[in-house]
């Protein structure tokens, strides 16, 4: 998203289109009031203009017959300061001008917009015969003047500028209410799949949303994120799987040889740096092939499992006790281990393989286990030479006969 | 908008129709050409008009005018007929015996006591009273002729004309000027 900046957000697009909305309803609106509103004022006005003619027609009629033109004049004056009324012109039946009456007071008209309104308003006079006897003895000819009705136009401008501005108003508040309830959710879907994206955070989820569509959008990614998260947990168990196959004995559980060694190899590393020191310690089976041979690979298997627990049993959890193949089994002391530390721990490996072993067919056997250990840096500095050092330290106990160490253990 | 030309032209019609009362104007006047028979034929042309415009209570189908006194300006009555576009006879009686039949009476030159009971009897019948020289308008005529040398004009009297039976158009009465009291 950041990378796209250009690109406009909901929100203005939003902001954009209901702008746009709001401007030509409230446009086509205000230029139909307008049309309606002019064409309605027109059709007034000039309807009051006729009434105007036919009222003067009727009231200068006497005055006319009698031929007074003050009378006449006398006549029309209150009705020329009706408001709309521009002039008003008395003829006879010669169409000779008796009386011309102008609006009591015209009005400033410095832009000329009365004038052009005047001209757009009234484009023709009203006019209305004198009839005398069913005779036409004169004319009454009323111009229009639009003053008046620039009121009425400047105040419905006014109304309609007002209106209008209200209208903004109402509709921004509408729009924000519109991007709230629809931008909302979808930032919170963004912003979810956004940390998904980054982070990996599979656990999150979206909220639930007041419109149909976000609302089943984020059910559905909900769901992918639970589908998604069910696949990296499993992903994860076969792989914590894998590697602990890849570094343990499939049989007794132990560490491998591979392990034993990676673990060796880090422990000579750190001994080296902080200049500390440990120990290895190196167990063959003492007549293990003889279990083997007499009673099968099955009883085989099942006294090295036991072998492996009660290693188990002798260590620390600190200590690392691998399998390094067949009846080799080597284990790794904590750093500033000592020799008499060695000592104990061998004697009571010694004990606790003392007792007998029960096989699955029931029978009772005894395993012995051969050691030799070997102190780093003292035997050795690197694995090689360690290893070899525990290796031989182990033949030579076992070549010197096990009752006699074992005696001499006890 | 029509709202107020409605009232403008309610007001304009009130003030026209109250001007009688109020306001003050100069008698209708009429220029005319001197000498006497020219001043007896815009006489005559001008009853005609004020005929025009009163209306009895039964319609006519012709107008009795009868003149009374003295006059002088009436020498061309046969002209009125058709100033008033209605058939107009005219007879010459005496103020003591009013014809039933008049519709209108012109009143010339009369003595005191003959002019007093020819009012009384004419009052409350449907006749059109027109006297011939009185400049205040006082003699209880409906309308008063104002004879100049050069001019013609006329006044009304609406105290007689509101105690008369006859109708006399309301734009004429603003043609003149108001005299006496509406009771």
């Amino acid at each position: 998203m950041s990378a796209r900046r250009s690109l406009p957000t909901l929100r203005q697009v939003l902001s954009n289109v209901h702008f746009r909305v709001t401007l030509f309803a409230a446009g086509i609106t205000g230029i139909a009031v307008l049309l309606n509103g002019f064409a309605t004022i027109s059709f007034y006005a000039n309807q009051n203009l006729r009434l105007v003619a036919n009222t003067a027609s009727y009231a200068v009629a006497p005055a006319v017959v009698f031929g007074d033109r003050h009378a006449i004049d006398m006549s029309i004056a209150p009705i020329s300061r009706i408001d709309g009324v521009g002039q008003i012109l008395i003829s006879d039946a010669q169409r000779r001008t008796l009386v011309a009456r102008r609006h009591a007071a015209p009005r400033a008209d410095a832009l000329g917009l009365d004038t052009a309104m005047t001209r757009l308003l009234f484009n023709t006079p009203a006019t209305s015969p004198i009839v005398y006897h069913d005779r036409r003895i004169g004319m009454v000819t009323v111009y229009g003047e639009a003053s008046p009705v620039m009121g009425y136009i400047a105040s419905g401008l006014v109304a309609a500028i007002a209106c209008l501005v209200i209208t903004a108003i109402a509709t921004h508040f509408l729009a924000d209410r519109l991007m709230q309830i629809v931008v909302r959710p979808l930032a919170a879907i963004e912003r979810v799949a956004h940390a998904v994206r980054t982070e990996r955070a599979f656990d999150m989820r979206v909220p639930a949303a007041a419109i149909a569509e976000i609302d089943n959008l984020g059910d559905d990614i909900n769901a992918l994120l639970g589908e998604l998260e069910d696949w990296q947990h499993g992903l994860r168990r076969e792989n914590a799987d894998l590697s602990h196959r890849a570094l343990h004995d499939p049989l007794t559980g132990l560490a491998n040889r591979a392990h034993f060694e990676r673990t060796l190899e880090s422990m000579i590393e750190n001994a080296r740096r902080e200049d500390r020191s440990f120990a290895v310690l190196y167990l063959d089976g003492d007549g293990f092939k003889a279990v083997n041979d007499a009673h099968g690979h099955a009883a085989g298997d099942a006294v090295l499992k036991e072998i492996a627990a009660r290693l188990r049993n002798c260590t620390h959890s600190g200590d690392l006790v691998a399998r390094l193949g067949g009846d080799e089994f080597a284990i790794l002391l904590p750093p500033d281990s000592v020799a008499a530390a060695v000592e104990e721990i061998d004697s009571r490996i010694a004990a606790a393989l003392d007792s007998p072993m029960t096989l699955p067919s029931g029978e009772r056997v005894t395993v012995a286990l051969s050691t030799g250990f070997a102190l780093f840096p003292r035997d050795g500095a690197d694995m090689r030479s360690l290893v070899h050092h525990a290796d031989r330290a182990m033949y030579v106990r076992k070549r010197a006969g096990k009752p006699a160490e074992r005696s001499s253990a006890r | 908008m029509a709202v107020r030309a409605s009232a403008a032209l309610i007001a304009a019609l009130a003030s026209f129709h109250s001007a009688q009362a109020t306001d003050q104007y100069a008698a209708a006047q009429t220029m005319i050409a001197p000498g006497i028979a020219s001043r007896s034929h815009a006489v005559a042309k001008m009853i005609g008009r004020i005929i025009s415009f009163t209306q009895w209570p039964q319609p006519l189908t012709s107008i009795s005018l009868c003149v009374v006194g003295s006059t002088r300006f009436a020498d061309r009555f046969g002209e009125i007929g058709a100033a008033a576009a209605a058939q107009v006879a005219t007879q010459a009686t005496a103020a003591d015996a009013l014809p039933g039949d008049c519709n209108v009476v012109y009143i010339g030159a009369l003595a005191f006591e003959a002019h007093r009971r020819l009012l009384a009897a004419v009052h409350g019948k449907a006749i059109l009273t027109i006297a011939e020289d009185d400049a205040t308008c006082r003699g209880g005529a409906m309308f008063c002729l104002a004879v100049g040398p050069a001019s013609l004009s006329f006044q009304i009297s609406l105290d007689a004309i509101s105690r008369g039976r006859v109708k006399i158009d309301p734009r004429v009465l603003r043609l003149s000027d108001a005299h006496g009291e509406l009771q």
